[in-house]
């Protein structure tokens, strides 16, 4: 399989009142196209920053990381945006759904800041919507609708322009146990489909949903294993906490 | 996003917080309204008054007892009583050694209680000469004026204005008939024909009678407060000012210019002053509509402003899916140039309306007043609001556009 992530000797520091604070250090991994890796650790470790930079949010200190061949770290804010455009999807832990927009409007959303003309970015949001069972729900507002509907409406906005990667921000954690297997499904869906996904928590049982766990402590990774016994959300089973 | 989906979508971020768009509008609303109503009602009354000097003619001469001024009023509006012009000043100037002065009348007022027999009026009456019809370009529709053999004579006959007519004898012929001014019996010989208004002055409720009759029987003077003079075409309206005045000053010894005891006026150096005035004024009120537009425009600003701080995480958002800086400037420039060009098509339409109900007013009210809302001024008041929306949006548009994108996301 084809590299689609490489990160080499990768550091990130956040400057404050001159006070240098070292978040990530010499990171060092790949992740190929198709794998379901989840970044793990304490609150504090690092790996909320290590997404925001993989996802394009956030520039790296020093180091290098190249995303389908081209070298991240010389672009400017332009370009960052065109990948995050058109290279992920986000998935974050509060939704951030507009309110008192439509279902279809948000899933929209992404789309147009493409040159997607209307009538095909109607469908494409469908499309997805579709994919998450959500069909049905086109026209509600994105309030009326329960936590789980929310988050399924939020994965359907980061599949709507086709990304090769997700990025889910502890997708799991404003939602009941019931609706964040469901949840949990539909990303291992994903990832059977070939969608390769990368899934930030601080739950192992969470984690173990994925196929590799990179545990992270203090901004160094401290263990990157394939996850032996892998959990698989099946329909009526409790995600448990 | 093409310019037509922007404004779509731009609308449809507006239509989901109606009351605070339209609060945020309606400082725009109101400056634009103001400036419409300014520009449409200043027009209006200029034009008005243009008329009311215009209804007396513009190939006429005033002159008026008092040093003259040029750029001030004449000395006697200030209630300074002036002597100095006499009726005999007035006929010296209606020669035929100077032929394009063709009539004058001389103006002397009173007011006094009005009675015949059975009714009571509180009016004025106005000494004038006999050729007032010809100055004035009017006549009678009943009856006849006074002669010039009556003026010298002192007779006691009135001409009365149509108004008063009605209000004295009601359906009665008043020709013959005999009313009482300052105790003195006047008979009726005529009735002026109907004129309206001229000079913000109602020309049907007026009492003429000769002028040297009201000087020596009725107020017991023996100068004259107004004098006009016809003069035969508007081209020769400035020769015979200099006539005018040469000839007073021969009459009464003056040298130097500078120590003239009268004033001659043309009625277009009266609209020139009246259009000075009436021009600082719409100026005056243009800049107060421009203080309310500044005003509105800064207070748009502040909700703008307050708008970015709300929806940080829905511009954090935005930027997380792929939206550059420049599309989210655009974005909030194009809400605040929306809010601003929504409300300036509003303050349009109802300045119009003002404009159009004040018209109808004083069109009512028996002034003819000429309505119109010039294209300028809705040209104005689009182009001003899309440039307050401009200016008041730039700075909240890019204080969105500089959000980073995962502070805003984690901007509770």
């Amino acid at each position: 399989m084809e590299n689609l992530i490489a990160v080499k000797d990768l550091h990130k520091d956040y400057v404050n009142d001159g006070v240098v604070t070292p978040v990530l250090r010499a990171l060092n991994f790949t992740i190929e196209k198709g794998e379901f890796v989840a970044i793990m650790g304490p609150s504090g470790s690092g790996k909320s920053t290590l997404m925001h930079i993989l996802g394009f949010l956030d520039k790296l200190t020093t180091g290098e990381y190249i995303f389908a061949g081209s070298n991240v770290a010389i672009m400017d804010d332009n370009q960052l945006a065109e990948m995050r455009g058109r290279q992920v999807g986000f998935i974050f832990q509060a939704f951030n759904l507009l309110p008192r927009t439509t279902v279809l409007d948000n899933v929209i959303m992404p789309l147009i800041y493409t040159a997607i003309p209307k009538a095909e970015r109607i469908e494409k949001a469908t499309a997805a919507l579709q994919a998450v069972g959500l069909e049905h729900r086109l026209r509600y507002l994105s309030n009326q609708l329960s936590g789980g509907e929310r988050q399924r409406v939020a994965i359907a906005r980061a599949l709507v322009n086709d990304p090769a990667v997700i990025f889910a921000d502890e997708p799991t954690g404003n939602l009941d146990s019931k609706s964040g297997l469901q949840i949990m499904k539909i990303l291992q869906n994903l990832n059977e489909g070939g969608r390769t996904i990368i899934l930030v928590t601080h739950e192992r049982y969470t984690a173990e949903h994925s196929k590799r766990i990179l545990r992270i402590k203090d901004g160094e990774i401290v263990s990157d294993e394939k996850v032996e016994k892998r959990q698989f959300a099946a329909e009526g089973e409790e995600l448990r906490k | 996003m093409n310019l037509i989906e922007n404004i779509t979508h731009v609308a449809q971020t507006l239509r989901r917080n109606k009351v605070r768009s339209f609060l945020t509008m309606l400082g725009v609303i109101i400056g634009v309204m103001s400036l419409i109503i300014i520009v449409s009602v200043g027009a209006g009354a200029q034009s008005l008054i243009i008329n009311q000097i215009k209804n007396i003619g513009s190939n006429l001469i005033g002159v008026l007892p008092g040093k003259a001024d040029p750029d001030g009023p004449p000395a006697s509006v200030m209630g300074v009583v002036i002597t100095t012009l006499t009726n005999a000043d007035i006929r010296a100037l209606v020669s035929p050694d100077y032929p394009a002065i063709v009539a004058a009348t001389s103006y002397v007022k009173g007011v006094d209680t009005i009675t015949n027999n059975e009714q009571k009026i509180d009016t004025t009456f106005t000494g004038v000469s006999a050729n007032l019809p010809e100055v004035e370009d009017t006549g009678v529709a009943a009856g006849r004026f006074f002669s010039a053999e009556e003026e010298a004579g002192m007779a006691r006959v009135a001409v009365i204005g149509s108004e008063v007519a009605e209000k004295i004898f009601s359906d009665a012929d008043p020709l013959g008939r005999k009313i009482k001014i300052k105790k003195v019996n006047f008979t009726i010989i005529g009735v002026m024909k109907k004129r309206g208004s001229a000079s913000f002055q109602n020309q049907d409720n007026q009492i003429y009678v000769p002028v040297t009759t009201a000087q020596k029987l009725l107020l017991g003077i023996d100068y004259v407060s107004f004098a006009r003079l016809k003069i035969v075409t508007p081209d020769q309206v400035d020769p015979a000012m200099d006539y005018a005045r040469r000839i007073l000053r021969e009459r009464h010894r003056i040298d130097n210019p500078s120590d003239d005891d009268f004033d001659v006026r043309s009625m277009a150096s009266g609209l020139a002053a009246i259009t000075a005035i009436t021009n600082a004024l719409k100026f005056f009120l243009a800049a107060v509509g421009g203080v309310a537009l500044i005003v509105g425009g800064i207070g748009i600003m502040n909700i703008m402003l307050a708008a970015v701080r709300e929806r940080t995480r829905e511009i954090g958002l935005r930027k997380a899916v792929g939206a550059k800086n420049r599309q989210i400037i655009e974005q909030f420039l194009l809400e605040t140039v929306m809010i601003t060009f929504i409300g300036g098509l509003l303050g349009i339409i109802l300045g119009a309306l003002i404009s159009f109900a004040v018209s109808r007013v004083a069109i009512g009210l028996g002034y003819k007043w000429d309505f119109s809302i010039s294209l300028g001024a809705i040209f104005l008041g689009c182009s001003v609001s899309i440039i307050i929306g401009l200016a008041s949006g730039i700075l909240p548009a890019r204080r969105a556009s500089r959000l980073d994108p995962i502070e805003a996301l984690r901007y509770e």
